[in-house]
């Protein structure tokens, strides 16, 4: 027999096509497989698709998503959530100051802000990083991120926390192709949570590790959850968006403290407003030295590192002290 | 000829990589670490020490007396140091460098007042007064901000901010800052993206495939307060959400201690 190919149709080429044709057609429902795994939660409700830019939602549009992600937070977590969305203040520009002769690398400030600002405790997220560097040197490159002493503070070394700088020339505007992160009146780089694609340019751009990406569906307990949230701040992120440090707004936008200076034992976090200039950040800056991270990228960060006259003393200095005045 | 060589080289080679992607659950991991145990008393953010508005009052044959119910009626010895009997626990954890006369902070006469170098006396609520007598470029500091902690608000006009003095975070007779132990910091081990155990939002195991055979629907129940049950290994179809009594307790997470609040 001759096919109307001009192939000869015998047992042979029956079985051999055959069998390609099977095995492409497995290959193909191996590969869709994912498909009949997908859980209905997770495609988007037509809301949430259509809903529009942060920037470009009317008030209306802003309390239906307001209400919609309330309504989510509510189903998920069996906690009645307060979600608002906070303006900037007037004539307010904030600025963070870090005094590096005090900081003892406790790491309450990352800990309290995981739990301020509802973070992913599976997979671990922490926006804020505290570096663990050699006396000598204020390169961060140098810093050790995962020290885990027993007793801190070590006295050959000082410790730096770094968490996002809010730029005034923020590298990780720049880059994002679909404006999901900008910098709002007050100085805080924000990100529209919707919005964001996941691309991850903004985490390759930032220089100061300040970004991070949820990899997967963020693991929050729900007896951790704080239900006091805000729409461009610290309500549960989606998969796949990036999130970072956004200096608490959803306390500070009303005058409050963030939460890593409230927990930080010795006092060496401090936060205000730049453009009163009695705020104890403008007193810092007119009369401390301070000086900003990679100052050469050209990042104008807002968050500025002082010392004291000295540092910390170390242990030997501490010693001597203490038999020198016995002996005396 | 060699067509064929190359074919029976590349076919069972093929297979065999096949073979191993499949099985490869059961031979190989990678380790992963349990979520880091934070307590909320770790992250409380009330002061070191309660404030002193008064002064403090001494336990006496279990009697709470205040200063001048004793020094009222003895005289006290005027050179220091010397064998105390009734503060001995202060004694004992004195460190204050070289300011070790009681003198130089107490008042000789009124002892539930602090002193000032011209004699002035003030109260256990001004004592930034009294550091700032040694202190002064602290002091100085703690004026504009620099120094200290200011916790609340940093804008008075919404709200009141409440600035620490001296004794809030210093211990006057050992006012070093003891050392703590650091809380768990970023660990690689934490930041994998797994697939959940089914009805457990803990991590529930110890090795994860690194090829990940999960997709999005493993889990519904992460994190939700109505874990569905009857789930079956990951990778088969859900059927249905099975509504179930929220599960509050402090058990959702592994490892983890009851919270007391």
């Amino acid at each position: 027999m001759v096919g109307e190919l001009g192939t000869k149709v015998d047992r042979r080429n029956f079985l051999r096509e055959g069998m390609a044709v099977t095995g492409g057609l497995v290959a193909v429902s191996a590969a869709l497989s994912p498909l009949a795994k997908l859980d209905p939660e997770d495609l988007p409700t037509a809301e949430q698709f259509l809903q529009k830019h942060y920037k470009e939602m009317s008030p209306e549009e802003l309390q239906a998503a307001l209400s919609r992600i309330a309504k989510e937070v509510e189903q998920r977590y069996d906690v009645k959530p307060n979600v608002q969305d906070y303006k900037p203040l007037e004539g307010v520009e904030f600025v963070y100051a870090l005094n590096l002769s005090r900081c003892i690398g406790c790491r309450k400030c990352v800990h309290a802000c995981v739990a301020e600002n509802n973070q992913s405790r599976e997979p671990e997220i922490q926006y804020i990083r505290v570096l663990e560097m050699p006396r000598g040197t204020l390169d961060p490159e140098q810093g050790d991120h995962h020290y885990d002493r027993p007793k801190v503070p070590d006295a050959d070394h000082f410790y730096m926390p770094v968490q996002c700088h809010q730029c005034s020339n923020p590298p990780c505007v720049k880059v994002c192709p679909v404006e999901a992160t900008w910098q709002e009146k007050d100085g805080i780089v924000v990100i529209d949570y919707d919005w964001c694609i996941g691309c991850r340019y903004c985490e390759a751009a930032c220089p100061y590790w300040a970004r991070r990406f949820n990899f997967a569906d963020p693991e929050i307990p729900a007896d951790k959850l704080n239900p006091d949230m805000a729409y461009l701040s610290n309500r549960p992120r989606p998969k796949g968006v990036v999130e970072k440090c956004h200096f608490c707004l959803q306390r500070t936008r009303q005058g409050k403290m963030p939460a890593c200076l409230e927990v930080c034992p010795t006092g060496s976090r401090k936060f205000g407003n730049v453009l009163d200039p009695e705020s104890e950040v403008s007193q810092i800056l007119k009369t401390k030295r301070i000086f900003v991270l990679k100052e050469e990228a050209g990042t104008l960060p807002r968050f500025f590192y002082y010392f004291d006259e000295r540092y910390p003393r170390s242990e030997q200095e501490r010693d001597e002290a203490k038999h020198g005045e016995a002996e005396a | 000829m060699k067509g064929h060589l190359v074919a029976w080289l590349v076919g069972p080679t093929l297979l065999l990589l096949g073979l191993a992607i499949f099985l490869s659950p059961r031979l190989v991991s990678i380790p992963l670490a349990e979520p880091a145990v934070v307590l909320p008393s770790q992250i409380d953010p009330a002061p070191l020490r309660k404030p002193l508005s008064r002064p403090p009052t001494i336990r006496v044959a279990g009697y709470q007396k205040n200063c001048m119910d004793c020094h009222a009626l003895f005289q006290s010895r005027t050179k220091t140091p010397f064998a105390m009997f009734q503060h001995r626990e202060i004694q004992r954890a004195m460190d204050h460098g070289t300011n070790r006369r009681c003198y130089n902070c107490h008042d000789l006469k009124s002892r539930d007042k602090l002193v000032l170098d011209d004699g002035t006396l003030v109260g256990f609520d001004h004592a930034e007064l009294v550091c700032a007598k040694c202190h002064g470029t602290t002091y100085r500091d703690w004026q504009r901000g620099a120094h200290g902690k200011t916790e609340g608000y940093w804008d008075a006009s919404l709200g009141k901010p409440n600035r620490f003095i001296c004794t809030q975070c210093h211990d006057p007779h050992a006012p070093a800052f003891g050392k703590f132990k650091p809380l768990p910091g970023p660990h690689t081990l934490r930041m994998e993206a797994i697939p959940r155990t089914p009805g457990h939002v803990g991590r529930g195991r110890e090795k994860v495939n690194p090829l990940r055979t999960w997709s999005s629907s493993d889990g519904p129940h992460r994190g939700r307060a109505n874990p569905p049950v009857g789930m079956a290994e990951s990778g088969e179809k859900i059927s249905s959400k099975v509504g179930q009594k929220p599960n509050q307790q402090a058990g959702q997470q592994t490892g983890e201690e009851k919270i007391h609040e």
